[in-house]
Order: C-alpha cells, then sequence, then structure tokens
C-alpha cells in the first residue's frame, strides 16, 4: 500500500520547477495533438522521444505521460465544436455534442467534459496509486510461463478490438512478432533477418519505426486530399454547466470513471473501448434513449470521463507488468527502455522516484488541462482553424529531424520513411498498425520468455496446462479467437478501434 | 487493378514475405523445443504469418467481395500528385540536409511544399519558409542541441 510519504515524496519530486514546466508542455502538446483531427498520441509521443534524450528520465517520462492523458482532453473539443474527432477516444462525444452546440449549448458540452474528465482522471490516478504498488509485488511471483500468457492475451485482446478484418489485424500481429526479432539473437548472439546488413544488427530501431508508422503516414492521408474545417460555433458562452447539468451528469460521470479504470488496464482495450461502454451503458439506463443522438449531456458525461478515466489506468499493466496496453503506451514503453528503465514489477522497487513523481505529476497535469480546456478554449479553437497545409510542413521537419538526431543517422530517417509508405499502404488496404507495434514491442519479451519457459520445462508445454494464470489467460485467449472469428465469419462485428 | 485483386495481391505478398522468413529462420537454426533456437521464434511467427495470409487470400477471393469494394471507394479522390510530391521531398531532404546544411534544406522544404503542394501566396510562402527554417532551427540547434551536418557553406 501506498503511504503518505511516497505520496508526499513524489509531489515534492513533480513540483520542482523543470518537472511542472515538462508536464506542462506535455498536456499543452497532448491537447494540441487531441484537438489536430488525424494526428493521434500515438504519433505525438514516437515524435518527441529524441527531444526527450537530453532529459532526465523523471522528466522525460512526465512529459511524455501528458501527451498521452493530455490528449484524451483535447479530443472532446473538436468533436463538440466541428463534428470531427480530433482523436478516436472522442469519437462518441460528436453524436451529442455537437447536436449540442447547434442548439447553441457548446459551452456547458465542453465544461462538462472537462470537468468529468478531471473527475474521472483524479480518480483513476487515486486507483493507480492504490492498485500498481501491490499488483507490481504480485507480478513478482510471474515466472516467465506467466508472462508469456499475459503478453499472448494482450495481443489477443488488441486484435479483438481493432477496426475491420480480424484476420488482418492477427497477421498484422504476426508480421510485428516477427520484425522484433530482427538484429542479434539476444541469447546465442546470432544475426537474425539482418539481409546482411550492420544497419539491422541493432534490430529495427523502434522510433523511426513508430513514427513511419502512425506519424508519417497520417500525414500522407491528409496530404492526398485537403477538407475544409467548419466550426460551428465560434463564440462559447457558459462554459460552467448548470445545476441541472450536474443533475443530469453526476451518476455518468461516477459510472465512466468505473467504466473507464476497469477497462483501462486491460490490455488492447483502452480509452476508445471506455468511451464507446459508456455511452452505450447510459443510453441502455436512460430514461429517455430515444434522445440520444439529438444533444443529450449525459452521453458526453460519461464517454469523456471514461476515456480520461481509462488513460489514467492504463498504466497499471505497463507500470507493473512491463505490458504496454495501448499502442500509445507501447511508444512509452519505448521511452523508457530507452531511458535505461525496464517497466514491469522491479520498476516501483528500483525506481520509486520516477514512479511517484510520474503519478504526482498526473495529479498536477490533470488540473492544468482543466485551465486548458475551459478559459483557453478559445485558443484551441482557432488551432483548429490553423490551414492544415502550414502544419503538415512543419510535423514533416520535427519527423525528419526527430529521426535524425536519435543517432545522427541518416539511415534512421530512411527506416522512417520506409515504414511511412508501409503505414500509408496499409491504411489503404485496411491493416491496421496498433497490433503491429505491439506485438513488435511485446515480441521479444515473449521469445525471450517462451524460449526459458521452454528451457525450465525441458521441452514441455505442460506448464501453460497447470499454472493458474497461465490456465486463465490461455482459456481468455482461445475464447477470445473463437469469437472473434465466428463473429467475423458472420460479418456482424462493431468497428471499434484502438487509438491511434 | 480491381479491389478483389488487390487484396489477394496483399495476401499473397504477405504469404511469400512469410515463406522467406521460414526459410531464413531455418538456415539460422529452429533448435529444438528442448533448447529452442535463434530462428525459432521467427520461424513459428512466419507459420503463423503465412497460414493467415493464406486464409485472408481464400475469404477475399470466396466470402469478403461486399467489404472490399467499400475500400475501394475509400480511395476515390486522392491526391497523387501531391503524395508522390510529398514523398519525393522527404526522400530528397536527408541528400539535401548532407549537401546545404539544415537552415538552406529546410528553408526549401517548406517553399516547395506550401508552393507546389498546398499552394499559398508568393509573400506567404518566402515570409513563412524562412521564419519556420530559422525558428526550427534555433529549436533544433540551440534548444535541443541537436547536431546537424554543416553543409558546403558551413551551416
Amino acid at each position: 500500500m501506498p503511504t503518505l510519504d511516497s505520496i508526499v515524496y513524489g509531489f515534492s519530486i513533480a513540483l520542482q520547477p523543470l518537472n511542472v514546466l515538462y508536464c506542462f508542455a506535455g498536456v499543452v502538446i497532448g491537447t494540441f495533438t487531441g484537438v489536430l483531427p488525424g494526428f493521434g498520441p500515438t504519433a505525438a509521443i514516437a515524435l518527441l522521444i529524441p527531444v526527450t534524450y537530453n532529459l532526465s528520465s523523471v522528466s522525460a517520462i512526465i512529459l511524455l505521460s501528458g501527451i498521452y492523458y493530455g490528449s484524451m482532453y483535447g479530443g472532446s473539443t473538436t468533436s463538440i465544436l466541428v463534428n470531427i474527432p480530433g482523436e478516436s477516444a472522442a469519437v462518441v462525444t460528436c453524436l451529442e455534442g455537437y447536436p449540442l452546440a447547434k442548439q447553441g449549448r457548446a459551452g456547458p458540452a465542453l465544461g462538462i467534459s472537462a470537468f468529468g474528465s478531471l473527475i474521472g482522471g483524479t480518480l483513476s490516478i487515486v486507483g493507480l496509486m492504490l492498485m500498481a504498488p501491490p499488483l507490481a509485488e504480485f507480478a513478482l511471483q510471474f515466472g516467465p510461463h506467466e508472462f508469456f500468457s499475459l503478453m499472448l492475451l494482450g495481443l489477443t485482446i488488441v486484435t479483438y478490438v481493432a477496426h475491420g478484418s480480424v484476420l488482418k489485424a492477427l497477421m498484422m500481429a504476426a508480421l510485428g512478432l516477427i520484425l522484433g526479432t530482427v538484429g542479434l539473437d539476444t541469447v546465442s548472439g546470432a544475426p537474425r533477418l539482418t539481409l546482411g546488413t550492420k544497419y539491422l544488427l541493432d534490430g529495427i530501431p523502434l522510433v523511426p519505426l513508430a513514427m513511419g508508422l502512425f506519424g508519417i503516414s497520417e500525414i500522407l492521408q491528409n496530404v492526398e486530399r485537403t477538407a475544409s474545417v467548419e466550426v460551428y460555433a465560434k463564440k462559447i458562452r457558459n462554459l460552467l454547466p448548470s445545476r441541472g447539468d450536474w443533475r443530469l451528469s453526476i451518476w455518468p460521470i461516477i459510472r465512466g470513471t468505473g467504466i473507464g479504470f476497469f477497462l483501462g488496464f486491460v490490455p488492447g482495450a483502452g480509452p476508445v473501448i471506455a468511451s464507446f461502454s459508456s455511452y452505450a451503458l447510459e443510453k441502455k439506463l436512460s430514461k429517455y434513449p430515444e434522445r440520444y443522438g439529438t444533444g443529450v449531456i449525459e452521453g458526453i458525461a460519461g464517454p469523456e470521463t471514461a476515456n480520461n478515466a481509462s488513460a489514467q489506468s492504463a498504466f497499471i499493466p505497463l507500470l507493473t507488468l512491463g505490458i504496454p496496453p495501448t499502442p500509445a503506451l507501447a511508444i512509452l514503453f519505448a521511452a523508457f527502455i530507452m531511458h535505461g528503465i525496464q517497466p514491469g514489477p522491479m520498476l516501483i522497487p528500483n525506481n520509486p522516484n520516477l514512479f511517484w513523481a510520474v503519478v504526482a505529476s498526473m495529479y498536477i497535469g490533470n488540473v492544468m488541462l482543466l485551465i486548458l480546456n475551459l478559459p483557453m478554449i478559445g485558443f484551441w479553437v482557432r488551432i483548429v482553424l490553423i490551414p492544415y497545409g502550414y502544419l503538415i510542413p512543419s510535423i514533416l521537419i520535427f519527423c525528419l529531424i526527430g529521426a535524425y538526431s536519435i543517432r545522427y543517422s541518416m539511415l534512421d530517417i530512411y527506416t522512417m520513411l520506409f515504414f511511412g509508405l508501409v503505414g500509408y499502404l496499409m491504411k489503404k488496404y485496411r491493416y491496421e498498425g496498433a497490433p503491429m507495434i505491439l506485438a513488435f514491442i511485446l515480441g521479444p519479451l515473449m521469445e525471450r520468455s517462451l524460449r526459458q519457459s521452454l528451457i525450465i520445462a525441458r521441452g514441455s508445454f505442460m506448464p501453460f496446462l497447470t499454472k493458474p494464470i497461465c490456465v486463465v489467460a490461455f482459456a481468455v485467449t482461445a475464447l477470445m479467437l473463437l469469437t472473434n472469428i465466428s463473429s467475423s465469419l458472420r460479418a456482424r462485428r462493431p468497428s471499434v478501434g484502438v487509438e491511434g | 487493378m480491381d479491389p478483389e485483386r488487390e487484396e489477394q495481391f496483399t495476401s499473397l505478398f504477405l504469404t511469400v514475405f512469410s515463406a522467406g522468413i521460414c526459410f531464413s529462420s531455418y538456415h539460422i537454426g529452429i533448435g529444438t523445443l528442448h533448447v529452442p533456437g535463434s530462428g525459432f521464434f521467427p520461424f513459428w511467427g512466419g507459420i503463423a504469418l503465412g497460414l493467415l495470409s493464406l486464409a485472408n487470400f481464400l475469404v477475399a477471393t470466396t466470402k469478403r467481395r461486399r467489404a472490399i469494394r467499400q475500400v475501394a471507394s475509400s480511395r476515390n479522390g486522392v491526391s497523387w500528385k501531391n503524395l508522390l510530391l510529398t514523398f519525393a521531398f522527404l526522400f530528397a531532404y536527408p541528400v539535401v540536409l548532407n549537401l546545404f546544411g539544415f537552415p538552406l534544406s529546410t528553408f526549401v522544404f517548406f517553399f516547395l511544399f506550401l508552393r507546389v503542394i498546398e499552394p499559398q501566396k508568393w509573400s506567404i510562402v518566402l515570409g513563412l519558409s524562412a521564419a519556420a527554417a530559422l525558428l526550427t532551427y534555433a529549436v533544433f540547434q540551440y534548444s535541443l542541441k541537436v547536431q546537424f551536418p554543416a553543409g558546403i557553406f558551413g551551416f
């Protein structure tokens, strides 16, 4: 259990001026990312990893975490005002937010969204703080069998929640696992799939790969067609929700917190599933479900709370088990590794300063986000109005220099561009990047766990069928694959996706 | 190429790719279940990818025609000129960066982008390109301490 001392210790680090500054920078960039349609937190975190090289590990993780949860706040702004979700977790907010804006109630819609986000986010951090240390302690008992089973489950869940074809999602997961093996084998030292080049001996560099797959490909999609944005509510008044709004929203906010928190730490579920689940629940519980879609404030309060709650609790599997539940956190996982920190059960005992400082910074960041998203809403509206043509070359230069600055290698730029092209083609043919990047990151860990498991058990798979955690993980994995395939054959699977 | 063929083509491409992975992994050494070799994991990854790709090929051929047509419609209205030019600028940038250094190559990149991809007025193009080149140079060089190739002009 966390002690008061640990929390105070965390705040003492997070409140250092430089860390406050990086937290602020993170949530501002996160909000910006959320506001910009077609540019998600995964790409933003990948882009900014090189920038954090000169920072301390604590400051770097505070900054990058801020981008992740900050993007959840920003996404609702464009959903409500423009009817374009800035971020995939805010798709459902369009359904009620834009009709409310058309009725002249954009202010309360934005207000309840921001307050719900603050409440959900903050309560979820409390949950993270209470759950992470005991879970990490419990995870210390896990062996390679358990880790392999859990990672396999995580990958399966990602394919389960992917858009469109399950087969294609599984194909991308398999491709990610293969790409993750490129380079020197850590056990034998033998080069694998390097095409005879020295460049690939260290493996495919993650940051250029992620920047290409999520950043460059997004930009290319935006370049191929130009769309004008029309902001509905140019003058936004009454940002503070009325007493009536609060009365209608308070239970959706509480329920949204619960849904978001629990779905957040399920690998693969993430903020998108949390927001959709909350919306579905609110509609089901409503006395007037037929009014949903015409501008019901509860339909914003629940999902917006849920996606922020899940954004915070998603850190639990990352920090305690070393399993990133979403693509954006997979990139954050890479940032931890680059700063010499291994996420997993040993993170809290080995780096208590980092863990508690990041947790404390989340409280601070959530308060900053409320200020950024209410009094400064006009500023974000103006951001939406900036022609995309001006932003695209700036983002591209950031990508190019970001990829170059990691190792001062021009080859890293070409790697990024290659995966940008691959990512673009994947989007065109509806192959998803999320299962691929998660598999790419989890692949080496899975391989190590599997090989260790087989060596320990002298080639036997029996421990996977006898250890309780493995049995449960395999049973859930099998169940998900079966339901996935059967619903895919019937072609009735709902199309919701993990955030990119 | 019609959409059904495109779907079949991507599946077949990945099947061939997976066969290549399996072949390479086999040569690296799969090992045994008691002592898995370096090629063990990529080999089975390749097998999985190959089987899934074949399954997708069959699905695309027999059952999923409606879904594939939807994919085709998403490709309408694509500006291939913009796309190809953007790629050309992106691939040329590292070469120009090595030759002329950061400020000049970044100015040219912005200039071309704002003039060719998203055509703007000359004054806006020149002003924005110069401002962007100088601003990004200041941020990367002085704030983030990124070391750029000097180029023939020495900066």
